[in-house]
Order: C-alpha cells, then sequence, then structure tokens
C-alpha cells in the first residue's frame, strides 16, 4: 500500500473514530410530533364528545357510555368510567375546568337560555381514551338518568 | 480497516412490523415519533461526522426528519428500506451545507489571510474533514456513507439511488481526490 493511501485510510479512520455524544432526541421533532398529536387528540375528543351528546339527546337519558356530568345549581358533579366521582364549582359566568392527574382536561359552560333551558357545552382535551356523555338536569327535580 | 458497529443494520428494514408502522405513520404522528426514535441516532451520528458540529448535525438531522414526514405519504415500503431513504434526505441536507460551507470558507480564508490568522484545524479528525469538504459533495458522500458509515456499495446504492457501478467509481475517484487534498495540505505545511 502506498504511503499516501495509507494517509488516505487514516484520515477516514479519524472521521470514523467520531462517535455522536448528543442527545438521542431532537427537540424540533419531538416539539412537532407532540404539536401534532395533541392537536389531532382534540379533535379526536371533540369528535367523541358531539358523537357522545348526540347519542344522548337520542336516547332521551339513555345509556352513559363513559362518564356523566351531573348538573346541579352552580355545580357540576363529574361521574369517570371507573366510578370515581368529583365536584367542579362553576363561576358566575357558570363556567368551570376540572384537569385530571394525566392532564385530561374538562371545561364546562352552562348558559341559561332565552327559553330558560339550560345549555352547557363540555369540552374535553389531553391523551385519555375516555369520552364523555352529557347529562342536563334541573337543579332539584332531575327526572333523567342519562 | 475497520468497521462501525452498526454498519451491518444500517439499512435493516424492520420487517413487516416496520412496514405496517411506517403506513400509521403516515396519518399518526405517534406512530412517526417511534419511527423517528429508531432512526435518529444513526442518522444524527452520519451527520456530525459529516459536518462536524453537533449543533449542525441536530438542525440538519431535525430538517431531514421533518422533510421526511412531509413526504412520507409518497414513501412506498416496497421501494427502500426506510433507513436508507431518510439516509437519502439526511445526505441531500448534509450536501446543501457543505455547498454552503465551502462559499463561506473561500470567504473567511480570504478574510483570515488578510488578517495573517491561522485556520487550521485542531486535529487529525478535524484535518481529514476539511480536506473531505474542500471535495465534490459527490465524493463526499459515498466516502462517508461506504468508509465512514460502513454500509456496502450496495446499501450505497441505495441510500444514492444510483448503480453501484457508479458507487464503485465515485469511491475510486473519491479516494485519488481525498489523496490529493491531503497531499497538497501536507506541501502547504511543509
Amino acid at each position: 500500500m502506498r504511503n499516501s493511501d495509507a494517509e488516505v485510510d487514516r484520515a477516514l479512520d479519524a472521521l470514523r473514530s467520531r462517535g455522536w455524544s448528543g442527545s438521542d432526541q431532537n427537540t424540533a421533532v419531538e416539539h412537532r410530533i407532540k404539536e401534532l398529536t395533541m392537536s389531532q387528540t382534540k379533535g379526536h375528543m371533540t369528535k367523541r364528545l358531539m358523537i357522545g351528546m348526540i347519542a344522548g339527546v337520542a336516547l332521551g337519558g339513555g345509556a352513559v357510555t363513559a362518564g356523566v356530568v351531573h348538573y346541579a345549581n352552580q355545580r357540576a358533579t363529574i361521574v369517570l368510567d371507573t366510578g370515581e366521582q368529583f365536584d367542579v364549582e362553576l363561576d358566575v359566568n357558570g363556567s368551570g375546568t376540572w384537569v385530571s392527574d394525566d392532564g385530561t382536561e374538562i371545561q364546562i359552560q352552562s348558559v341559561q337560555g332565552e327559553d330558560g333551558e339550560k345549555q352547557v357545552t363540555v369540552e374535553m382535551t389531553g391523551d385519555s381514551d375516555a369520552g364523555a356523555t352529557v347529562t342536563i338536569e334541573d337543579d332539584a327535580d332531575s327526572d333523567g338518568d342519562n | 480497516m475497520t468497521t462501525v458497529a452498526t454498519a451491518n443494520q444500517m439499512l435493516e428494514t424492520g420487517g413487516n412490523a416496520e412496514g405496517e408502522l411506517i403506513e400509521r405513520a403516515k396519518t399518526d404522528p405517534r406512530a412517526f415519533g417511534t419511527l423517528y426514535r429508531r432512526h435518529y441516532k444513526p442518522v444524527v451520528g452520519y451527520l456530525y461526522r459529516r459536518v462536524g458540529d453537533e449543533h449542525t448535525a441536530e438542525d440538519l438531522a431535525g430538517e431531514a426528519f421533518l422533510s421526511a414526514w412531509k413526504a412520507l405519504p409518497r414513501y412506498r415500503v416496497t421501494g427502500v428500506p426506510f433507513r436508507a431513504w431518510v439516509m437519502r434526505i439526511a445526505t441531500n441536507a448534509a450536501n446543501r451545507w457543505a455547498k454552503k460551507q465551502k462559499r463561506e470558507a473561500a470567504r473567511h480564508t480570504l478574510a483570515a489571510e488578510m488578517k495573517n490568522q491561522s485556520n487550521e484545524p485542531h486535529d487529525e479528525a478535524d484535518e481529514a474533514r476539511t480536506a473531505m469538504l474542500a471535495l465534490s459533495t459527490r465524493h463526499q458522500e459515498v466516502l462517508s456513507l461506504h468508509y465512514v458509515e460502513g454500509l456496502s456499495v450496495d446499501e450505497v446504492s441505495a441510500v444514492l439511488g444510483c448503480r453501484p457501478g457508479t458507487v464503485k467509481s465515485r469511491l475510486s475517484r473519491g479516494r485519488e481526490a481525498l489523496r490529493q487534498e491531503l497531499l497538497q495540505r501536507r506541501a502547504i505545511d511543509a
């Protein structure tokens, strides 16, 4: 082998000896994945919630698929699939938020319509697979178990 | 000549499981996340050995993976292995960087000469990389992929999308170009 060939091999060996010692994660890629995952999850959950609400109305007080929000005065009670129950105080505008340990957030908005009927909007975000069906009940004399 | 530990696994496809993951990744960012974590380190390592700077390598790797993601719907599992495909995108990013670097280096060298400052590399690896950067990107890419990353001629051919015969010919010419460049640098040093 010519000396100059050995020199080429030595140069290539020197380059090869440089191992990557930086991070195994790329901030830009991780950020983009997280952003799109959250956006997709939120869209997914909102869709599930809409389906749940429609189903609730169609059944007229029928089955509950994943959880129930009972409305009472200015307090909402959230019942999860697991049977756990949480109370959320609604503010004077009828708004309240509940956040679970895994980051799932449920935002509740209750508005009294001109016709006297309450309209409740529930939005759920986060990575949880749980859906929600919303039941609107009058303060004292609830007649529904949906 | 030694070979890098990852050489033989460089272009493994991961079988049907990876094919399914790739198909899911076309619409599911979490599946793409799994793919990216599986292939990131070899890709960023390759870029690091080409550019010599961690931050630049990370930037280029990020650029390569985000480009891969955008182009993923057009990727066919039956074509080149995913790793080869990403390496091709990374190689293009490194080539663009190298060309830009060459233009800037010409200006910096002139400025350094005017100030009578030394622009010499620090160690043997830096010296080798500086010599490599003086070559054409066609020579840089084949030399890096074959001799530095340890890919076979066929694997390099898959990454670059050219025939194995073309790779062999570029390797031979690339080695000669690198030899000339190193000799020239020795002569200047002496």
